[in-house]
């Protein structure tokens, strides 16, 4: 079993860290949701566990390799990414699109690095004819294949993000790092994604992934890393970080997880506010209004 | 869940036709491209049917005395000079549209084609256009390393500037040596001098000769070689900086050289040239249209179509018009402008 590990890690922005250190590890199959108000640092801290070039504290290892240490092309073996940036140019086809993803998987894993952090055995190594390969399997696999010659100028927004995920799924990484993919999709396609969060954790693939929709949370990651926005975060099993107390504390509305009879979750937030937002916002706790709230 | 197993077995699409006949376009641009330049060799004052032009060419001792001298001394080197610069721009437009991921970026983005012109008009007007063969030139060609190293010193003191703030950094060094222009045109010590500087900055390839081709061809060769060697990473370049990194690219430091390879490449080009705009900008453009935007084709073949456009657009300034003298770059925008325009149209339809 390779897990991921962080270890301290917070991103830095203008000299101050975004939020308390985080250190978790996530073994194989884990879905991983990053959730927390605008502005707490969900991207940022993404980029820094990406190593996108983001200032951070602490390490993230994966297996015994540090990724912050590892070469560009090395990593590329191990972590792969849909990046909230979904554009390309648009006279680029389907099948070239992905095929980008095959390669770049295919040559991190062709070099000197052997892929000792590899979990499963099942990834391919092969010659120029497997990348072709592997983009008409992959996708099949996100049920694609009949858009793979089309130009991604004629794509719709959720197509275009099926086909970055089909990109990304090319790449073959043990750890995939999704930045809000269901991202104004409709809800079709937020099923579509669902299922390949799914079918990467079925794979043994560790997901991490920034979402807005906590309802998403509940019910496609087995944990999450809550940012609450004054600096701490959570981690731990959904169900237990997302608590009235804590979403109260961070958005300023008090939620409820209701939960459907074949096991679905959502969460709403009342429609009138709660009290206590209310007396936060506009009203001050005086002696004499006390008694009344 | 469907498994992933029954999923492969899938019948694949067929590629389409299209893509096939693309295999042969590489080829096919070479014939053309020759077949342009034995056409090209033969027009002019005086009229040189292709039989001759080649037997000019591959046979020098047979041939007409005059015919290989027109050929050879006066006709190859503008010729060869027109599909070196004409590939060269094409090479360093579709490298910067793919580094920038902006659809307006063309060589002279980046400040440096306008550093060759400030640099060959202070050679004209202190006039080293009469006094030294290779001085205007070479003066261009260091105008163009001054902002190349400018732009790579400022990458390299701010790793965290992005596609947009290297546009910027073009904007302020374009402005920065167009008012450097004026400044010398306004105060050029006789008429004739700022006029040949005005003539040179409308880009012309009039009188190039052996030198010319001696100092634009390495720069050019090179750069545009290291070039079709990065297609994948043009490729992944054009997706953005963070899918980039994460698809085990260096993206600072592949930016860097690659933005380094289109200057060295356009300066080499503006150097023999002058400026001529229009071809970096437009012909990718076009070429992309038509084969998609996967470099390992589009690179080539731009490069192909900028050679051959060029190539015609400097006939017509050379032969097709009589009397009228009309620069080079003139020409490409006149002839250029439609078919691009066409070609846009074509495509909302």
């Amino acid at each position: 079993m390779t897990n991921l590990r962080l270890d301290s890690v917070s991103a830095i922005r203008a000299g101050r860290t975004l939020a308390d250190s985080l250190t978790a590890s996530f073994s194989p199959g884990a879905v991983v949701g990053l959730a927390g108000p605008n502005g707490s640092g969900k991207s940022s801290l993404l980029a820094a566990i990406a190593q996108l070039g983001v200032e951070h504290t602490g390490t993230v290892t994966f297996g015994d390799a540090d990724l912050g240490r590892l070469h560009a092309r090395q990593r590329a073996g191990v972590l792969s990414m849909l990046a909230q940036d979904t554009h390309a140019p648009a006279e680029l086809t389907v099948d070239e699109l992905v095929g980008i993803g095959a390669h770049a998987g295919r040559k991190a894993r062709r070099g000197k690095w052997d892929g000792k952090v590899r979990s499963t055995g099942t990834r391919s190594t092969g010659t120029r004819g497997d990348e072709g390969a592997t983009t008409t399997d992959t996708l099949a696999v996100v049920d694609l294949a009949h858009l793979a010659h089309r130009r991604i100028g004629t794509l719709s927004g959720g197509e275009l993000q099926l086909v970055q995920l089909a990109r990304v799924i090319a790449q073959d990484t043990p750890v995939v790092v999704l930045d809000e993919p269901t991202a104004a999709l409709d809800l079709g396609h937020q099923h579509r994604i669902e299922r390949m969060l799914a079918r990467m954790s079925a794979d043994g693939r560790i997901v991490l992934i920034a979402v807005h929709d906590l309802s998403l949370a509940l019910n496609a990651c087995t944990d999450l890393i809550f940012l609450t926005g004054d600096g701490s975060v959570r981690v731990g099993p959904p169900l237990r970080v997302l608590t009235g107390d804590t979403t109260h504390a961070a958005y300023g509305v008090r939620t409820e997880i209701h939960t459907t009879s074949d096991g679905r979750h959502f969460l709403t937030h009342h429609h009138t506010p709660s009290l206590h937002g209310q007396a936060r916002r506009t009203v001050p706790i005086t002696p004499e209004n006390e008694v009344a709230l | 869940m469907t498994t992933l197993a029954t999923r492969s077995n899938a019948p694949s699409t067929r590629p389409a036709p299209v893509r096939r006949a693309l295999r042969w376009a590489v080829p096919a641009g070479l014939a053309l491209l020759a077949f342009t330049v034995i056409v090209a060799l033969g027009l002019g004052a005086v009229r040189l049917p292709p039989a001759e032009v080649l037997q000019a060419l591959f046979d020098r001792s047979g041939s007409d005395a005059t015919a290989s001298a027109i050929v050879w001394s006066i006709r190859l080197p503008r010729v060869i000079v027109a599909v070196l610069v004409g590939a060269a721009l094409a090479a360093a437009g579709t490298a910067m549209q793919a580094i920038l991921r902006n659809p307006l970026a063309e060589p002279g983005v980046t400040g440096v084609s306008a550093g060759a012109a400030f640099g060959a008009v202070v050679g004209i007007t202190v006039g080293l256009a009469s006094s030294l063969q290779w001085g205007v030139p070479i003066a261009a060609f260091i105008g163009a390393g001054v902002v190349a190293g400018i732009l790579n010193l400022v990458m390299v003191l701010r790793r965290d500037v992005g596609t947009t703030g290297i546009i910027l950094v073009g904007v302020a060094l374009n402005s920065l040596a167009g008012a450097g222009i004026a400044a010398l045109i306004a105060n050029a010590r006789d008429d004739a001098l700022a006029r040949g500087a005005l003539f040179w900055l409308a880009g012309d390839l009039a009188l190039r000769d052996w030198s010319h081709v001696a100092i634009a061809v390495c720069p050019i060769v090179v750069g545009t070689a290291y070039l079709l060697a990065r297609t994948r990473a043009l490729d992944v370049l054009s997706l953005g900086a963070d899918v980039a990194t994460t698809s085990g690219i260096d993206v600072h430091r592949t930016r860097l050289i690659i933005l380094m390879a289109a200057s060295l490449v356009t300066g080499a080009a503006v150097a023999v040239s002058g400026v001529i705009a229009f071809v970096g900008l437009v012909v990718p453009h076009a070429v992309r249209l038509i084969v998609g935007a996967a470099h390992a084709r589009l690179l080539p073949l731009a490069m192909l179509a900028g050679a051959i456009f060029l190539l015609v657009a400097d006939t017509i300034a050379r032969a097709g018009l009589g009397t009228v003298v009309l620069p080079t770059g003139v020409v490409s925008a006149l002839v250029g402008a439609p078919v691009f325009l066409a070609l846009l149209l074509r495509r909302r339809a």
